[in-house]
């Protein structure tokens, strides 16, 4: 029964790996041959990661939101989705290079370095059974390939700025700096839908929709952090290289909420709190 | 003379000075990185958790664990504020003032904006104007008849409003998208002071009991309704693991039921503005009480609540013991839970004598000369009490601002002019936000005048 999922994710997995290399071989010989290849295996990807999480929701009896294997995959699912979104919306695939990376890195992370043990399907715990995470965790996922991009491209801005080799090769700094504008006015939205879905989990599990939990604490930041974005950008002398760190800064922000946070709690926390 | 009209003249240009900086956005980065960097510091340091802060000796407790933590510096930490970060004046102050600035900006806005929306469009524009704008085209169409039509029917096409004006050969046009995007902005500022207002109404009015432990039967008191905890259920999986946990409760009015709900980890119940929350369970035992002639006994639990022939006992866990009254015949009950079985460990004493020890379990009775005590193992609910009047406001303020995000991001208020002489086309366009979005859109209006003049 498990062979038809995982069949499905190693061709997902595969798609990944061609397509980042595509993106790459298109940003640095633009050839609009590549750039078709680029973006049809990543669909090609998305539908199969599709396919596979529905496989596996069957099996399961349950949307794959148990532990944080499924997370990650539906993550991954947002990202890709996201970033394909936004490259019909802007019409270039500026940000395909740098967000393909992040997803393949994702996928390598779920495909190669989670142990098995940790893959199999597990039942849904009652804590985690609510409409209201699943939307979060899906919103969230929209949020951060939209931030991913935008990190690429503000990646590309400095690297641009700096006129090496590599830079006459990508695309001018009008471009990037709207493209970046772009990939966050889609990154945006979502993230504030994740953070209001993420309350009103709160708020329906344990009826506290904001207590200023670590967690919660860094999805604010990274709210903030862009709600800077958009405020710096009508700053006169802002748009350009500023907006871009701006971006870049947003984006490790963001890799910290997802990645850092629970390290920092365990360093924090002061050990005997359940004493009370 | 000039030194009395000066003065009043002085005031108010520093008044008019001070109104400009509150309301500008400038401010409003300085403070939105202050509330980032504020945020981020309470997140780098243990915080006083809310349940312990209304408690002065829990507080001091908790402060003297921080101090072991960080030694010589903790005091410091702690008169900055930085155990309690949220709750510190300074952190309010700056979170006010954000407000303030946001709500300032907006009203600022408020007026421009209204103007924007409700301005007559002026589709006549000069030369000068057409050469300074930078988004600007100039066309020559093959066909010198039906320009104008070509124009207006193009930006139709668009998704535009097309007004015109004939003066002479030459025709004007002004058209437009979105114009009520503009609002889009202003809903989103305004949806964020009331989200905080929301919140600032949810922590000052509302109240929580963050654990209210209710047996089977038993009752929760509040002002004008009850609550009673019927039954609680656990369902698992083959494995064993918790597959749902239901309690069914139901709320009285006047001593008549009014409602039934099954209550949920994710699925609370909500009455007159309070929501029921199950958090936890635990092993409870009924303990009913009879005389020698079956009539019930008057028990008497540690708190000094007396009851008529049933009590509920609550066990937070396994070894956990619980004290019970007879007061008319002197005894008291000793019982412990434990998870074998289950059973419990029942003693009872008739002043200090030992009149029964031994374990009992489901079902089975403790018979003595004068009464007898029937033991039912069952299991309590640990409900959380919230009374958060804030919620709706700060979520529906919350689902604003996304409209509001939205409409600005996605639609922006976008204009365009243009100056038909004979097959000569000016054309120049104005848009909120995405400039280099509109430069495209704009390239391809300028495309398909083309496109449309060549094909008729």
């Amino acid at each position: 029964m498990n062979f038809h999922e995982s069949a499905f994710f190693n061709i997902t997995y595969l798609c990944l790996l061609a397509s980042t290399i595509a993106y790459i071989v298109h940003l640095l010989k633009p050839n609009r041959w590549m750039g078709w290849v680029a973006t049809g295996v990543s669909a090609v990807g998305l539908v199969m990661l599709t396919i596979g999480l529905a496989v596996r929701t069957v099996q399961a009896g349950h949307w794959p939101l148990a532990n944080t294997y499924e997370f990650t995959l539906v993550f991954l699912w947002g990202i890709v989705l996201a970033y394909l979104l936004l490259e019909r919306m802007t019409n270039t695939r500026a940000g395909g290079a740098f967000t393909m990376s992040i997803a393949f890195l994702i996928a390598t992370y779920a495909w190669v370095l989670t142990p098995a043990s940790a893959r199999t399907p597990q039942p849904l715990l009652p804590a985690l059974r609510s409409i209201w995470l699943q939307l979060h965790t899906i919103t969230t996922a929209m949020g951060y390939g939209g931030f991913a991009a935008a990190c690429g491209a503000g990646l590309m801005y400095l690297l641009k700025e700096t006129g090496t080799g590599l830079a006459d090769k990508l695309p001018s700094l009008q471009e990037l700096d709207a493209y970046n504008y772009r990939a966050v006015a889609l990154g945006y939205p979502w993230m504030s839908l994740a953070i209001i879905t993420g309350a009103i989990w709160a708020q329906v599990a344990w009826g506290n929709y904001w207590s200023w939990d670590i967690k919660e604490t860094w999805a604010l930041l990274t709210w903030l952090v862009y709600t800077l974005f958009f405020h710096s950008r009508v700053t006169r002398g802002w748009r350009g290289r500023p907006t871009a760190i701006v971006s870049i800064l947003g984006f490790l922000v963001v890799l910290f909420t997802f990645l850092g946070v629970s390290w920092l709690a365990r360093r924090v926390g002061l050990e005997s709190l359940h004493v009370y | 003379m000039t030194q009395v009209n000066s003065s009043p003249g002085r005031l108010k240009h520093y008044l008019w000075r001070l109104w400009r900086f509150f309301s500008s956005l400038r401010l409003a980065v300085i403070l939105l990185l202050a509330v980032t960097a504020a945020s981020l510091l309470g997140t780098l340091f243990p915080q006083l958790p809310p349940e312990v802060a209304g408690d002065p000796q829990a507080s001091a407790q908790w402060l003297a664990m921080a101090r072991e933590k960080y030694g010589t510096l903790a005091g410091l930490y702690q008169t900055l504020g930085l155990f309690n970060v949220y709750r510190s004046s300074w952190f309010l102050l700056i979170v006010t003032a954000l407000i303030l600035n946001t709500l300032l900006c907006t009203i600022r806005r408020l007026k421009a904006t209204w103007k924007a929306i409700k301005a007559r469009p002026e589709a006549i524009m000069t030369d000068r104007f057409y050469e300074r704008i930078s988004c600007r085209a100039s066309l020559s169409l093959p066909e010198e008849h039906g320009a104008t039509d070509t124009v207006r029917e193009a930006l139709a096409q668009c998704g535009y409003r097309v007004q015109s004006e004939q003066q002479g050969v030459v025709t004007y046009f002004f058209a437009e998208r979105n114009r009520w995007a503009r609002l889009g902005t202003l809903i989103t500022h305004f949806s964020v002071v009331l989200v905080v207002l929301g919140f600032v109404w949810s922590q000052g009015w509302g109240w929580r009991e963050t654990a209210v432990p209710l047996g089977p039967g038993q009752l929760y008191q509040l002002e004008r309704f009850q609550v009673r905890c019927d039954d609680f259920e656990v369902e698992r999986y083959p494995g064993g693991l918790p597959k749902d946990y239901r309690a069914y409760l139901t709320v009285l009015e006047a001593d008549s039921e009014v409602l039934t709900k099954v209550v949920r980890v994710n699925e609370p119940l909500s009455y007159r503005g309070v929501s029921f929350y199950l958090s936890s369970y635990g092993p409870a035992a009924r303990v009913q009480a009879y005389d020698s002639t079956g009539q019930p006994l008057s028990l008497q639990a540690v708190d000094g609540n007396t009851s008529k022939g049933e009590a509920i006992l609550n066990f937070a866990g396994e070894g956990h013991g619980r004290d019970l009254l007879v007061p008319s015949l002197d005894l008291s009950l000793h019982a412990v839970f434990y998870y074998e079985g289950p059973s419990l460990f029942v003693q009872v004493t008739r002043g200090d004598q030992t009149v029964f020890a031994d374990f009992v379990y489901q079902g089975e009775l403790v018979e003595l000369e004068d009464a007898r005590f029937e033991f039912t193992l069952d299991r309590y609910v640990v409900l959380q009490v919230v009374s958060d009047p804030g919620f709706k406001l700060a979520v529906s303020a919350a689902f604003l601002i996304m409209g509001g995000l939205i409409v600005s991001l996605y639609f922006p208020h976008r204009r365009i002019w243009a100056k038909v002489t004979g097959d000569e086309v000016r054309l120049a366009g104005l848009t909120v936000g995405d400039k280099f979005g509109f430069e495209r859109e704009f390239a391809a209006i300028a495309e398909r005048i083309k496109k449309l003049s060549t094909d008729t």
